[in-house]
C-alpha cells in the first residue's frame, strides 16, 4: 500500500525555512490555474513578458515599530526552479518572502507570500540583563576560546567525513557503512 | 572538596531499520553491529563497575527508534542468530590462528567478547536489553533521557503540532520502556529553535542539551558561558556542550581514536580471509563486507595492505593512558574555570554512543578506565547527571538560547542543502494533512482509528533526521531516499483511504506489520488539544 509521491500537490504557495544566520531557503509551487487567472486578469502575455522574482522582506520586530516590513532585496528567479537559497547581508532578524511577477511597466503581481522566519544572530548577544555583571576579566575569553564556540559541529558528520576520506584514501572507492 | 563536575552524555540512536519482508537485509547490520560493539559492551562495563562498588554517573539517551529495535522480537531473534554465527566464526579463528601469537591474541579477544555478549543478551537479559539499562537507572547510576519519536529535525517542521507529536510520542515511549517520566530529553541533532522549550515544558521535561554556541549566543549573554546551565523562558534548563572535551575525541588530527595502536576500522577478515572460509558468514549476496573481526591496527596513514597487526593488550594500555589524559585535562580545566567563575563549573561532554566501541573500538575500555580513575585517582571533580546538578544548583540565569544544532557549521545546513532539500515540500504536506486528519476525526474507533494511527507512524518515520543526514553524508543515500519516499507514499495512500472511507483491512495489516513501531501510538497526539492522561498530569505536577 503506497502511492508515488507527486511532484506537485495542486496549490500555489511559498514556504520559507531558516538555514543559518545569513541563509534562508524557500520552496514554492505555482499551479497552472493561478497563471491562467493572471492571464485573464492582466492579459494573455503577462506571464511571458514579466520577470518572476522573490522579494525578500525584513520585519522590524523592535518595539514601537509594530512589525514594519522593509523590502531588503529582489531576486530574479525562474518559477520552474521551485526553490531558492537566499543569502541575506545581516545575520539574525525576521524575514518573509513574496513570490511574484514584475510586469514590464514595473507592477508587482503577487503569486504567494511565505511564512515568517527568524534567523539566529550567530554572535554573542549585546543584551546584558539587570543581573548581569561584566566584572570578570577575560569574560570574552570565557565565551570564545574557553568554550570553543568557534569549533562547532564536532560530531557524527565529521566522523563520517573522516572515515569516508580515510576509506577513499585507502581503497580509492566509496565506503558502504555509515551511521553511527 | 569538589571543585566542579563532569557530565558525560552519550546519545545512542539508530534509525528504525526492520525488514521482515526480507530474510537478510544489509542495513539491519547497523543495529547488530551496534549491539555487539557498543550497547552490550556498555552494559558489560556498567555491570563490572557496579559489582566492584564504583560510583559512576553517566547520562544516556536511548532513542525511541533504538528502543523499538531493542525490544522487537524479530530483530532480537535475528541478532541472536548473528551472534551465534560470530561465536562460531571466532572459535574457528582461534584454531586457524593458533600458530601465530598476535593474530591468536586478537581471535581470542573476539571469542571472549562475543561469548560475553551472548551471556549478557541471551542468558542474563533473555533478549531484554532495555530491562538491564532500566536496572542501572533504578539504581541511580545512569540517567536515561528521552528523545523525539523518530529523531525528527524539529526546527524544520512547520506545524507546532508536528513538533509536539515527535516529543510526546518520544516521551510516551520512554514511559512505556522505563516505567517513569523522563527528566530530560536529547533534542535530535541538538537542533534547537526558540520556542521549542515550551513544548518540552508541556511534556514535563526539565532539561535538554545544546551545542556550545546555542548558549553562548543566547540572549542575554550567559554569565557562566557553557559551564552552567541556563533556564529558557519556559523554565526548562539548557545544558550546553563543552568543546574542549569534544575536540579531544573528535579531532581528525589529534583525537584519541586515531592512535596508531588502536584497531583499524576498515581492515576486516570479511575481506582478508579465503572466500570459501568467510562466505558462510557474509550476507546472502555473497559480497565481501566487514564481519566485525579485525586483526590490524591504525598504524599510520599508509594503505590498508601496510597495516601492522593489532595487539589487544597494547591497545588497552593506550586506552588507559588516554583516559588518564582526559581526566588530567578535566582537572586542570575545572580548576581554572572554578577560579574564574566563582562557582563550580559543570563540563558537559556529549558524544554519539556508537563512537565508543563501534568506530573507536577501544572507546569502551576508555570509558571503563575513566570511571575508575575519576573515583580513585583524583578529587578535583565528580561525575554528575543533569538532574543531580539541578538539585544542587537550582539558581541559574534565565535566557533565550539561540537556534543551533551540533551539525557541521552549527546550524541546519546538514539537514537542508541541495542533497536533501527536496524532502521538505513533501514532509510539510504530511504534517499538515496529519494534523488536519486528527482535527477532523477526533474520536475514531476500530479500523479507521488503526488507519489513522498507522498514518501517524508513517509521518514520524518519514521525518527521521537520519535520512537527510545520510543524503548529505553521501553514504547509504539510495536507502535513505527509498525510506523517505516509502513512508511518504504510505502516508499518502492511507490519507486517501481514510478520506474516501475505503480502508482495505489487508493492506492496513500489511503496513502495521512492516512499520510496527510505537504500538501504543494515538493519532490524536496530532490534535492540538490532545488530552494527556491523568497519571501524566500528576507526575508532571510532582516534578
Amino acid at each position: 500500500m503506497k502511492k508515488t509521491i507527486p511532484g506537485e500537490y495542486g496549490r500555489t504557495h511559498a514556504v520559507l525555512l531558516p538555514r543559518d544566520p545569513t541563509c534562508l531557503f524557500s520552496y514554492w509551487e505555482v499551479q497552472p490555474q493561478t497563471l491562467d487567472l493572471f492571464r485573464k486578469q492582466f492579459g494573455a502575455e503577462v506571464i511571458n513578458s514579466s520577470r518572476p522574482v522573490l522579494r525578500v522582506f525584513e520585519v522590524d520586530q523592535q518595539s514601537g515599530n509594530g512589525g514594519r516590513e522593509r523590502l531588503a532585496s529582489e531576486i530574479a528567479v525562474s518559477l520552474e526552479a521551485r526553490n531558492w537559497y537566499i543569502h541575506v547581508k545581516e545575520p539574525g532578524r525576521h524575514w518573509f518572502v513574496e513570490l511574484g511577477l514584475v510586469t514590464p511597466d514595473g507592477r508587482f503581481l503577487l503569486l504567494a507570500r511565505s511564512n515568517k522566519v527568524n534567523l539566529p544572530l550567530g554572535r554573542v548577544s549585546d543584551v546584558t540583563d539587570l543581573r548581569w555583571m561584566v566584572l570578570k576579566e577575560g569574560y570574552e575569553q570565557l565565551l570564545g576560546e574557553l568554550s570553543g564556540a568557534h569549533r562547532v559541529g564536532r560530531g557524527s558528520l565529521e566522523m563520517a567525513k573522516v572515515l569516508s576520506h580515510r576509506w577513499q584514501m585507502l581503497t580509492g572507492s566509496g565506503f558502504s557503512w555509515k551511521k553511527p | 572538596m569538589t571543585t566542579g563536575y563532569l557530565c558525560l552524555v552519550l546519545h545512542a540512536h539508530l534509525p528504525f531499520v526492520r525488514h521482515p519482508e526480507h530474510n537478510d537485509f544489509l542495513e539491519e547490520d547497523w543495529f547488530y553491529e551496534g549491539m555487539t560493539e557498543t550497547y552490550l559492551p556498555l552494559l558489560d562495563v556498567f555491570e563490572r563497575l557496579a559489582s566492584e562498588g564504583i560510583d559512576f554517573r553517566i547520562t544516556i539517551n536511548l532513542s525511541p527508534t533504538l528502543c523499538a529495535m531493542m525490544s522487537d522480537s524479530l530483530l532480537c531473534e535475528r541478532y541472536r542468530k548473528r551472534l551465534a554465527a560470530l561465536r562460531a566464526l571466532s572459535e574457528r579463528e582461534v584454531v586457524r590462528t593458533r600458530d601465530h601469537p598476535l593474530l591468536n591474541a586478537s581471535a581470542q579477544m573476539y571469542r571472549a567478547k562475543f561469548k560475553r555478549c551472548w551471556e549478557l543478551f541471551v542468558d542474563q537479559c533473555h533478549g531484554n536489553i532495555l530491562g538491564a539499562f532500566r536496572k542501572f537507572q533504578d539504581a541511580g547510576k545512569i540517567e536515561i533521557i528521552a528523545c523525539a519519536a523518530t529523531h525528527g529535525f524539529l526546527p524544520l517542521m512547520l506545524q507546532r503540532e508536528a513538533q509536539r507529536a515527535q516529543i510526546e510520542v518520544g516521551v510516551g515511549e520512554y514511559r512505556r520502556h522505563f516505567g517513569r517520566n523522563p527528566k530530560g530529553i536529547w533534542l535530535p541533532e541538538c537542533a534547537y529553535a526558540p520556542g521549542l522549550d515550551g513544548l518540552l515544558s508541556e511534556a514535563g521535561l526539565r532539561y535538554f542539551f545544546l551545542e556550545t554556541h546555542g548558549l553562548i549566543t543566547g540572549s542575554p549573554r550567559p554569565r557562566f558561558g557553557v559551564y552552567a546551565p541556563a533556564y529558557c523562558p519556559s523554565g526548562v534548563a539548557a545544558f550546553s556542550r563543552d568543546m574542549e572535551t569534544a575536540h579531544q575525541v573528535w579531532s581528525a588530527d589529534h583525537g584519541y581514536p586515531g592512535d596508531p595502536q588502536y584497531r583499524e576500522f576498515y581492515r576486516d577478515i570479511g575481506y582478508d580471509l579465503d572466500y570459501s572460509e568467510i562466505k558462510p558468514y557474509l550476507h546472502e549476496d555473497g559480497v565481501r563486507r566487514g564481519v566485525g573481526m579485525k586483526y590490524h591496527r591504525v598504524t599510520g596513514p599508509g594503505p590498508l595492505s601496510d597495516k601492522d597487526l593489532y595487539n589487544p593488550a597494547a591497545a588497552r594500555e593506550v586506552a588507559a593512558r588516554h583516559a588518564g589524559n582526559f581526566m588530567f585535562n578535566r582537572e586542570r580545566q575545572i580548576e581554572h574555570l572554578a577560579g574564574f567563575l566563582g562557582r563550580p563549573p559543570v563540563i558537559v561532554a556529549m558524544y554519539d554512543a556508537e563512537l565508543f566501541g563501534h568506530w573507536w573500538y577501544e572507546g569502551i575500555d576508555f570509558l571503563d578506565f575513566l570511571f575508575r580513575k575519576v573515583q580513585f585517582d583524583q578529587n578535583v571533580f565528580k561525575m554528575i547527571t543533569p538532574s543531580e546538578y539541578l538539585e544542587k544548583y537550582p539558581d541559574n540565569q534565565v535566557l533565550e538560547p539561540s537556534a543551533s544544532s551540533w551539525g557541521d557549521k552549527g546550524y541546519y545546513e546538514v539537514w537542508l542543502n541541495g542533497a536533501n532539500d527536496w524532502i521538505y515540500r513533501h514532509l510539510h504536506v504530511l504534517e499538515e494533512r496529519m494534523v488536519s486528519l486528527a482535527r477532523r476525526t477526533p474520536s475514531e474507533m476500530g479500523l479507521k482509528k488503526r488507519a489513522l494511527d498507522q498514518a501517524a507512524r508513517e509521518v514520524l518515520l518519514a521525518q527521521a533526521s537520519d535520512w537527510a543526514f545520510l543524503m548529505t553524508a553521501g553514504t547509504a543515500t539510495a536507502y535513505a531516499r527509498q525510506r523517505t519516499e516509502e513512508h511518504m507514499g504510505r502516508f499518502l495512500a492511507l490519507d486517501e483511504a481514510i478520506q474516501s472511507n475505503r480502508i482495505d483491512p489487508e493492506d492496513l495489516r500489511d503496513l502495521e506489520s512492516k512499520d510496527n513501531i510505537f504500538p501504543q501510538i494515538d493519532y490524536r497526539v496530532y490534535n492540538g488539544d490532545h488530552p494527556r492522561s491523568p497519571i501524566f498530569k500528576k507526575e508532571v505536577g510532582r516534578i
